[in-house]
């Protein structure tokens, strides 16, 4: 660890103390990990997109809560997250557009379903839920650094 | 076929691709909407081409069939709501980009915009409680996000009351669609009317007297209400229209509040529920009361949005009366209303817009500006209040006229005699505050600077005004057959829907 | 008695909306009416000793004592619609308290009506 580094770890100006810092350093990749393989294996356990984003989205919110919105931000800025955002969603319309292609239905499972490898063996769900997971993680986040962002002071606008 | 789900997913896409690509430039935002809405338009054209043959068409998402899956429906009520839908959203478009040229951060709006355009479009297409109901959230968080986007302080009070109203109603259809989930076990719209009718054909209820579909019926009724602004429920109407841009205030007047309220509630009503006389009349008595109060309110007015939003609680009551008397000809009447509200709301909210813009955009901030510089905007706005009073060659007349007859016939006839004191009043609140906007500038004409709005908001203007001289073509009997008809004949017949839907 | 208990909080919630001034107790309200009508759709689906609802090919006898799963669906949706609601809300609370330098929403009408 730097000098810098480590003089921002005990400044308690920004964000909070040393001890909630070191154990949101630990469990934010744990959390985060976890919130991927909840999303991956919706298909065959309960879980699936929405649950896995929410984990991901509680692990970004986290790190802002520990560490200050500066130094969060600085990392994880609002255009790249909306951004995030809108490829959850496009892959998702993408991903139904797909099946028209063949004169199928709307979001019709298009791949054959042999289920030779383990995570397409539900056909295209896992794909949706890595969308939705991309979509709901990015969507949450964006929501409370906008919330955040607000400043608010009694009367300012008057 | 394919251009169903295009319907609601092409807005979407526009809503993306402006987020991603027209943060910066927002001249682009403006074109990637023109072109969206040009594109449903056109798809829009074909539903009208397959629809000419089958009737109804269902799109099974995903391959799903009926009952179980997501299923969009198009059939002739639907094919109605959607062509006022795109007529008037198109013209709000052309209006809305000369009227922003100007505000902030553009690319929000045109994003809301579409998003509302996707959700109006699933309202009218979804062919389940629960889609209609996500739908419906869609688009009533968008329009509450287009009436604060001023972000002044009346906009946001005005919002938060649509809001505080918006939520109570969708509180309140969501608490329906759960008791008849657990009561039913199914959730589309003609498979609750199927299992309805079997339970009544096997005699264990009575439709009229069971208290689970009496309690759901007055959810949805209350719900839906609060969308539309009915009497009971109107007092969010006019804070929501007072203070939002004019190009929201056309939509929100001719198309959000008849959309999601009036159409959710036919087809909860005659198409899955299945109505009662004594809903018709509790329906009957909300319209009166509507066309009354908003009249009697609007009298006490002065500010000329104010004014005009509770005329259109007044235009609505009307359609809803209409619906609520309840033969075929009254429901032709009230549809064919409902698209000469459309109509005449738009044009009397673009005609107050456009002398909002030219107070906003004149060199001199303390000139008078009345109606003398702008000889369109001033007949125009005549031309909408004379349709609105019902003055015989306008739109109004026709729709008017026919609600009066079909109430005569079916035998109310202390109605006819309420709205033809509604239209006295309507007619004099009209002639106070025409006569304000025209005879208060008493200097002479060369004082004034000419003043008259841009192109895109005279030609809006324009069109509005040849379809409010030439909409009473529609009663004639080929643009009748081709539009009306369907859908009246998919209101008045009642059980024979989910049997077209279910066994196609 | 679940079935009690989501009316008596659906209840709270409406008279909340109603009668309230302040505006993030209406929000609370809000979300506390919509909270009971969330758990009525589940205390809906509920089958005694049902279990997640996942269909396994392997143990076919046991599909008959699965909990239903579409309301866990409807109310998983209604929640992310109703969160999208209440964000906008919370900004637009915030936003009026910046103008006004009140959450009281009488106060507001007076200020905008003067």
């Amino acid at each position: 660890m730097s000098v810098e580094k480590r003089q921002y770890y005990f400044d308690q100006s920004k964000g909070m103390g040393i001890i909630v810092k070191t154990v949101t350093r630990l469990t934010v990749g744990i959390v985060f990990l976890f919130g991927i393989n909840v999303a991956l294996k919706g298909h065959l356990v309960p879980g699936g997109g929405v649950a896995g984003g929410g984990a991901i989205a509680l692990a970004l919110l986290s790190l802002i809560l520990a560490f200050g919105k500066e130094t969060a931000l600085k990392n994880i800025n609002r255009k790249r997250i909306t951004m995030i955002a809108t490829l959850g969603m496009m892959m998702f319309l993408f991903l139904g557009l797909i099946g028209l292609i063949g004169g199928n239905l709307f979001s019709t499972h298009f791949m054959d379903n042999e289920g030779k490898f383990g995570i397409l063996k539900a056909n295209i769900i896992p794909l949706f839920n890595i969308a939705i997971c991309l979509l709901v993680g990015s969507g949450v986040y964006t929501i409370f650094i906008t919330l955040i962002m607000l400043q608010v002071r009694k009367g300012s606008d008057k | 076929m394919l251009e169903i789900p295009l319907l609601i997913i092409v807005p979407l896409l526009g809503v993306f691709l402006i987020v991603a690509v027209a943060r910066k430039r927002s001249p682009v935002a403006g074109i990637i909407s023109i072109l969206a809405i040009c594109l449903i338009i056109y798809l829009y054209k074909n539903v009208l081409c397959a629809i000419a043959n089958s009737g109804s068409i269902v799109y099974e998402i995903g391959g799903w069939s009926m009952p179980e899956g997501i299923n969009l429906i198009v059939d002739g009520l639907a094919v109605f709501m959607l062509g006022i839908v795109y007529f008037i959203s198109f013209l709000c478009l052309l209006y809305s980009i000369a009227y922003m040229k100007n505000s902030f951060d553009k690319w929000k709006y045109y994003t809301l915009f579409l998003l509302l355009m996707s959700g109006i479009s699933g309202v009218v297409l979804a062919g389940d409680i629960f889609t209609l109901f996500v739908f419906l959230e869609i688009s009533a968080i968008a329009s509450y996000a287009l009436v604060s986007i001023s972000l002044e302080g009346g906009a946001l009070y005005g919002a938060f009351g649509y809001m505080r109203m918006g939520m109570i109603s969708s509180v309140l259809i969501l608490l329906g669609i759960a008791i008849s989930y657990n009561y039913l076990s199914t959730l589309s719209i003609a498979d609750v009317s199927l299992q309805l009718g079997i339970r009544n054909q096997a005699g264990n209820m009575l439709l009229n007297n069971n208290i689970v579909i009496i309690f759901i019926s007055l959810l949805f009724l209350t719900g839906f209400a609060l969308k539309v602004g009915l009497v009971p429920f109107h007092f969010w109407v006019v804070d929501a229209h007072a203070f939002a841009p004019a190009p929201v205030v056309m939509m929100l007047s001719a198309l959000i509040m008849p959309v999601l309220g009036i159409y959710p509630m036919l087809r909860i009503f005659f198409n899955m529920v299945g109505i009662t006389p004594r809903l018709l009349s509790l329906m009957m008595i909300m319209g009166i009361l509507s066309m009354i109060i908003g009249a009697l309110f609007s009298l006490r007015e002065k500010n000329i949005k104010r004014f005009l939003s509770y005329n259109c609680i007044s235009e609505l009551g009307f359609v809803v009366l209409g619906i609520g008397i309840g033969t075929k000809l009254a429901i032709a009447g009230a549809f064919l209303h409902m698209i000469s509200h459309a109509i005449s709301s738009s044009l009397l909210y673009a005609s107050a817009g456009a002398m909002d813009y030219a107070r906003k955009h004149s060199d001199e901030k303390n000139i008078d500006i009345t109606f003398k510089t702008m000889p369109l905007t001033k007949g125009a706005s005549v031309i909408g209040a004379l349709s609105v009073i019902g003055i015989p060659p306008f739109n109004g007349f026709w729709s008017k006229m026919i609600i009066i007859t079909a109430a005569w016939i079916a035998g109310y006839k202390g109605n006819c005699l309420i709205i033809v004191i509604v239209l006295i009043l309507n007619a004099v609140s009209f002639l106070k505050i025409q006569t304000a906007g025209m005879v208060r500038g008493d200097k002479k004409k060369s004082d004034f600077a000419a003043l008259e709005v841009p192109f895109l908001m005279r030609l809006c203007m324009i069109i509005l005004v040849c379809f409010s001289l030439f909409s009473g073509i529609l009663w004639l009997s080929s643009a009748r057959e081709a539009f009306l008809d369907p859908a009246v004949k998919l209101i008045s017949q009642k059980h024979s829907y989910s049997q077209h839907i279910l066994w196609k | 008695m679940i079935y009690l208990l989501c009316f008596v909080l659906f209840g709270v919630g409406m008279y909340g909306l109603l009668v309230k001034k302040n505006i993030i107790k209406l929000i609370m309200s809000m979300m506390i009416s919509s909270y009971a009508i969330h758990i009525f759709l589940i205390a809906s689906g509920f089958r005694r000793h049902g279990r997640a609802p996942v269909l396994d090919l392997s143990n076919n006898m046991q599909k008959a004592v699965m909990v239903d799963p579409l309301p866990q669906t409807l109310v998983l949706i209604s929640i992310i619609v109703g969160a999208a609601g209440i964000a906008l809300l919370c900004v637009v609370a915030i936003r009026l308290y910046q103008k006004f330098g009140t959450f009281d929403i009488t106060k507001m009408k007076e200020e905008i009506e003067d």
